[in-house]
């Protein structure tokens, strides 16, 4: 087996300049901004306040359940775009996609015409019980919509990066196509399946726009992280600012965590995925 | 009993077969590439589907296009070792080799023994829980055929499984292929393009040009009364009988027939056999032979022919004790002004002997 992959080199002093020097401006400077005005007195004062512990654990309930959500529904969906060619396959991937390029606002108005109480499947569910709106099931709700894409597509590429040969060779061995998914395809695409989640959690957890449009910003109930950030920045900048740091590191350490200990299996080797 | 019928076109290739295989029995089906015998695997084995045609194994039907059955490839007793392999990168020696059994539902501690003979068998107990990215491709081929043979499939079809070793890897596989095989209960198809392979291993061997089966017979047969040039060309061959002796620490033998005793790799087995060598491989000098050229035999040039299908390469008779053919080109011909009656040394070297019993 040859790998014709490109290996990693030590890169050299230009490469780095042309390819670092923007990352630091744009992405380390900001959150060093942060932080550098962070004092540990304040933080420790406005962490004890509850109203910044509640919009935490809020962000990270809702934000995991978004996650779950969209790993629940969007893997048979990735699964059937990735194996099956079927008429209106075009149609639903650009369904699929449409999430990416709708501003959050929009999104969030669509999904209050649908599930809020004048809405299309609003009244039915009203019919039995259920009021979705201004809820923290809706924030879910809000922040799985605006992250099924991400997921979806590296699930999906995930997918067709299996070896199709191992698939016949499962299926020759006696595998029906549930076991062939379930000990083949599943654990061959995991690495992409756990990026895709990844990054799709991310998503959730920085959801602002949707959410705000369709659930509102009710303190301990839909108010996530960004909410209360975005209402802090009006009356109280000390707590923005530990709000802010600590959403920034709450989201490095998860993907640290998540990219380096799940998306890396023994069996390709050290160089593969490194 | 296997017996298959097919037909399948497609716009650059086109297969239409019969196909007949008892029992036990060992088909071995030659032909060049893209003669369309992958193809006919994966027909077999359920991956594509003939667009007419049957294929039944003993009482079960597997494929009937006019009556509209079709088998998926996991419903059908068929184990495969395909030429890529195909290994499964995540799951260790053991897991791939358990594969097939735990598919088919067989009892755990029944199927851990089983894998663990069978993994005995092709002697990988020690890398049993190794991934197939540590091991080297002879091992890698073994633990296929392991995850293969552990079903006891009543159809094995093996695709050219010895082509991506080197010599050495190839002749010990080749005879543990054959003792592996000859304890088995149902049909082998082994498909290859190698003449000495086929000779070796098939009990009857089917040649294909084509997309068809132009001629079915024996070793003997097929050796005896070639169909056709194509068949004649490749058993235009050095095949000698005698015995395999002594094999060595440095993995070499000895082969004894009439008049000559050769130098080999060891076969992994003594006593009777078969040796071969292509007239491609054979080195004609006049004097003493030179180079690293083990084996030589003293002979006189006993008549030149022309080699189809141009006749850009002579064909070379000689007689002696141990006779043999060579090919040439003309102009090696001419520059040792070679004639019938000429006195020639004949080489060849010890890794162009294919010995099989």
């Amino acid at each position: 087996m040859t790998d014709s992959r490109v290996t990693r080199r030590r890169p050299r002093a230009g490469l780095l300049a042309l390819a670092v020097v923007p990352i630091v401006t744009l992405l380390v400077l900001p959150v060093a901004a942060v932080y550098l005005r962070l004092d540990v007195s304040t933080v420790l004062v406005k962490l004890a306040e509850p109203e910044i512990l509640d919009a935490l654990r809020l962000s990270l309930i809702t934000s995991l359940a978004a996650m779950l959500l969209v790993v629940v529904l969007g893997t048979p969906l990735a699964y059937l775009l990735a194996t099956r060619r079927f008429v209106g396959r075009r149609v639903l991937e650009a369904l699929v996609d449409l999430p990416m390029v709708l501003p959050p606002t929009v999104a969030g108005f669509a999904l209050l015409m649908a599930f809020g109480r004048a809405g299309l499947a609003g009244q039915a569910l009203q019919l039995v019980g259920i009021e979705l709106p201004f809820t923290t099931a809706a924030v879910v709700v809000a922040q799985a919509f605006m992250a099924a894409p991400f997921y979806v597509s590296a699930a999906r590429a995930g997918f067709e990066g299996v070896d199709v040969r191992l698939l016949e060779a499962a299926a020759m061995l006696g595998a029906d196509e549930r076991a062939r998914f379930l000990r083949v395809m599943a654990p061959l695409a995991a690495p992409a399946l756990v990026a895709g989640a990844t990054m799709a959690f991310a998503r959730a957890l920085g959801e602002f726009g949707a959410t705000i449009t369709f659930a509102g910003n009710l303190p301990g109930t839909t108010r996530t992280l960004p909410l209360a950030v975005y209402v802090a920045l009006q009356s109280d900048l000390d707590a923005a600012l530990v709000l802010s740091a600590l959403l920034l590191a709450v989201s490095f350490v998860l993907l640290l965590v998540l990219r380096g200990s799940l998306a890396r299996p023994a069996w390709m080797g050290r160089d593969a995925a490194r | 009993m296997l017996h298959a019928e097919l037909r399948f076109a497609r716009p650059e290739f086109s297969l239409d077969l019969t196909l007949q295989a008892r029992p036990g029995e060992v088909l071995v089906l030659i032909g060049e590439s893209g003669c369309g015998k992958t193809t006919l695997l994966r027909l077999l084995a359920g991956l594509d589907t003939a667009d007419a045609g049957i294929i039944t194994l003993g009482p079960d039907i597997w494929f009937n296009a006019t009556r509209g059955i079709d088998r998926p490839a996991h419903r059908r007793a068929c184990a495969s070792v395909p030429q890529d392999l195909a290994l499964f990168p995540h799951l260790t020696v053991q897991q791939n080799t358990a594969f097939g059994l735990e598919m088919r539902g067989v009892a755990v501690a029944d199927g851990r023994v089983r894998v663990r003979n069978a993994l005995e068998q092709v002697g990988l107990t020690r890398l049993a829980s190794r991934r197939p990215r540590e091991l080297s491709g002879g091992q890698r081929q073994r633990v296929a055929l392991a995850r293969a043979l552990v079903t006891e499939p009543a159809l094995l079809l093996l695709d050219e499984p010895l082509s991506a070793l080197d010599v050495r890897a190839r002749a010990e596989l080749r005879a543990q292929l054959v003792s592996l095989l000859a304890g088995r209960a149902g049909v082998t198809v082994h498909v290859t393009h190698d003449p000495g392979e086929a000779l070796a291993l098939g009990d009857r061997i089917a040649v294909m040009e084509a997309g068809r089966i132009v001629q079915v017979g024996t070793r003997d047969e097929l050796l005896r009364a070639p169909r056709t040039r194509f068949i004649a060309e490749f058993l235009g061959i050095n095949l000698w009988r005698g015995r395999v002796s002594g094999p060595g620490a440095d993995g070499l033998a000895q082969f004894a027939t009439a008049g000559a005793v050769f130098t080999v790799l060891a076969p992994g087995f003594e006593g009777d056999a078969c040796a071969l060598v292509r007239p491609g491989h054979v080195t004609l000098s006049l004097g003493p032979a030179t180079g690293s050229a083990r084996n030589q035999v003293s002979g006189t040039v006993a008549e030149i022919t022309p080699e189809p299908p141009d006749g850009a390469l002579l064909r070379v008779r000689i007689a002696a004790d141990t006779p043999l053919v060579a090919t040439l080109t003309r102009e090696s011909v001419s520059s040792l002004g070679l004639s019938p009656g000429t006195a020639v040394r004949a080489s060849f070297k010890a890794t162009e002997i294919t010995v099989f019993a």
